[in-house]
């Protein structure tokens, strides 16, 4: 059951999809080489800069995932909003790996590795991101695909349909424009999903009323769903992971790392990081609320869903009104259209880059190269609808994307500071870090699928096991740089 | 009001995004103009 209305609703949700294919279409006569299909030619301004940033890392999928936190455990499941926040400020204010990044004029951090530790560093680090990058973003058109069957009042043996309809509208302006496209439209979804999200919060604020829904969770979870500091089930494991991830992300998640890489100059690039940071909160904040209304809500008038995940999507459809669920629709689907055309670019672009760069040599001509670029989201695209209908997720799924997130965070972070600040470091190390960093969330992600082992792994859990994950990434750097003879 | 300190830091997010949404929206389209104005250069 839904209030979406395929007479009013439905047209401004075609006018809003119609539009952003017009638009990121519409950029392919500036198209002139593979710098402007992966970076936009280095000619990203500071307030581009900040609005493709914040609609690329504010999708569907954050808006669940951060949703799902504050259904769950209240203001504090806004930890690592605020742990990303102090991240990028600081990082950002300091210019800490982005400044010697941008000015080494890379289009992915491998790349800057080869100069520091050579080759096999480069290939085995694309691999990595790579690897845990796919995973990562293998749930996001399943996830989306949820969102929309549940708000369109669709039925669910649809959602395949849905699927593939998301992923071939964003692969066709993302595979015809590239990052120029991709920016263009990030800009109109930044303003689309601005309106959409502002409204409906006031519009939850003004129905419900702040102090009915606080007591609500106060209700469910007690002082522990307002201070991280008394003991509930939020945990100082996850509180640590949560820092050290919101640090290796700001430093070198692919798509956020390509903001930097796409300014003007590395000034530009601290600067849109200082200012995008507050958008980290609002990432956060604003879903989390949304999820605390939902368990209002679903608390006083029953029919929750036994998956907290779509308690969201049912919120809406339930209660927002005919009009505004169109414009929320619309704006939710901008955020998600953003996110996914980002990734792909970012992923194809480190294929490209980096794994096959054996194999080019860079001696590809630009119409070459952005053919292959092409051809590689094409089949990403592929990739992440056969693995979105079958992997079955468990647990949060912020804490999903956690782990398979950490199999290439934990060593990347570790290698690029080694790289700037750290003369001894070598390529032993970075092996030692790759290896260590991707085997420990990998295992962990398969023997929980295990009969044998889940009940262990249930024990630790991931966020201890993320952790470690760091911990131990850090030692093998140093230990393998040190183990490395001297003569070689 | 309950939980006055998450009051005034939600209400301080939200009137944030508010008018930095306003602020990059309209720089952001000026800052497309001249960025394609250079690549037809």
């Amino acid at each position: 059951m839904t209030n979406f209305n395929y007479f009013i609703d439905g047209p401004i949700l075609l006018a809003y999809l119609i539009g952003t294919i017009m638009l990121g279409l519409s950029v392919r006569r500036y198209l002139q080489g593979v710098q402007d299909y992966l970076v936009a030619g280095r000619r990203m301004d500071l307030y581009l800069g900040i609005a493709s940033l914040a609609a690329t890392e504010f999708g569907i999928v954050t808006c669940m995932a951060n949703a799902q936190l504050g259904y769950k455990y209240g203001f504090v499941g806004i930890s690592p909003g605020i742990s990303l926040f102090a991240a990028m400020l600081i990082v950002g204010w300091t210019g800490f790996c982005i400044k010697p990044l941008r000015m080494e004029q890379v289009i992915t951090i491998p790349e800057l590795f080869e100069k520091k530790f050579g080759k096999h560093v480069r290939w085995a680090s694309a691999l990595v991101i790579v690897l845990g990058g796919l995973l990562n973003m293998g749930v996001f058109l399943r996830m989306a695909g949820d969102f929309l069957t549940i708000t369109l009042g669709i039925d669910g043996q649809f959602l395949e349909l849905m699927m593939t309809i998301l992923l071939i509208v964003v692969a066709t302006y993302t595979i015809l424009g590239g990052m120029l496209s991709v920016l263009i439209t990030d800009y109109l979804q930044f303003v689309i999903m601005g309106i959409g999200l502002i409204t409906v919060t006031f519009l939850f604020l003004i129905k419900f009323g702040w102090n009915p829904i606080m007591n609500s969770v106060e209700a469910t979870y007690g002082s522990a769903a307002f201070n991280p500091f008394i003991d509930g089930n939020y945990g100082w494991d996850r509180i640590l992971l949560d820092v050290l991830l919101a640090l290796a992300t700001v430093l070198t998640w692919q798509t956020m790392i390509t903001r930097i890489l796409a300014s003007r100059n590395y000034q530009t690039g601290q600067k849109i990081y200082i200012r995008t940071s507050p958008f980290f909160l609002v990432r956060f904040t604003i879903p989390a609320f949304l999820g605390m209304v939902a368990l209002y809500y679903f608390n006083s008038q029953g029919g929750a869903p036994e998956n907290v995940i779509l308690a969201l999507p049912q919120l809406i459809a339930l209660v927002v009104p005919v009009g505004l669920i169109g414009l929320l629709v619309a704006g939710m689907l901008a955020a998600d259209m953003s996110t996914n055309s980002s990734y792909l670019l970012a992923w194809s672009s480190v294929i490209y880059n980096d794994l096959l760069a054996p194999i080019h040599k860079n001696q590809w001509s630009e119409k070459k190269g952005i053919r292959i670029n092409r051809l590689l989201i094409g089949g990403i695209g592929l990739f992440l609808l056969l693995y979105g209908l079958w992997y079955p997720l468990k647990g949060d799924l912020w804490g999903y994307l956690q782990v398979t997130g950490t199999i290439y965070l934990s060593s990347m972070m570790v290698i690029l500071i080694a790289a700037c600040y750290w003369d001894k470091a070598n390529d032993w190390g970075a092996m030692a870090a790759i290896a260590i960093g991707s085997l420990i969330p990998i295992s962990f992600l398969i023997l929980q699928e295990v009969e044998f082992t889940k009940a262990w792994v249930a024990s630790i859990g991931p966020y201890k096991s993320g952790v470690a994950t760091y911990v131990f990434t850090f030692l093998a750097m140093i230990i393998g740089s040190y183990l490395k003879p001297r003569s070689l | 009001m309950k939980h006055l300190f998450w009051f005034i830091f939600f209400a301080v997010v939200l009137i944030w995004y508010i008018v930095v949404t306003i602020i990059v929206s309209w720089k952001g389209l000026g800052n497309i103009r001249s960025m394609l104005e250079e690549q037809d250069d």
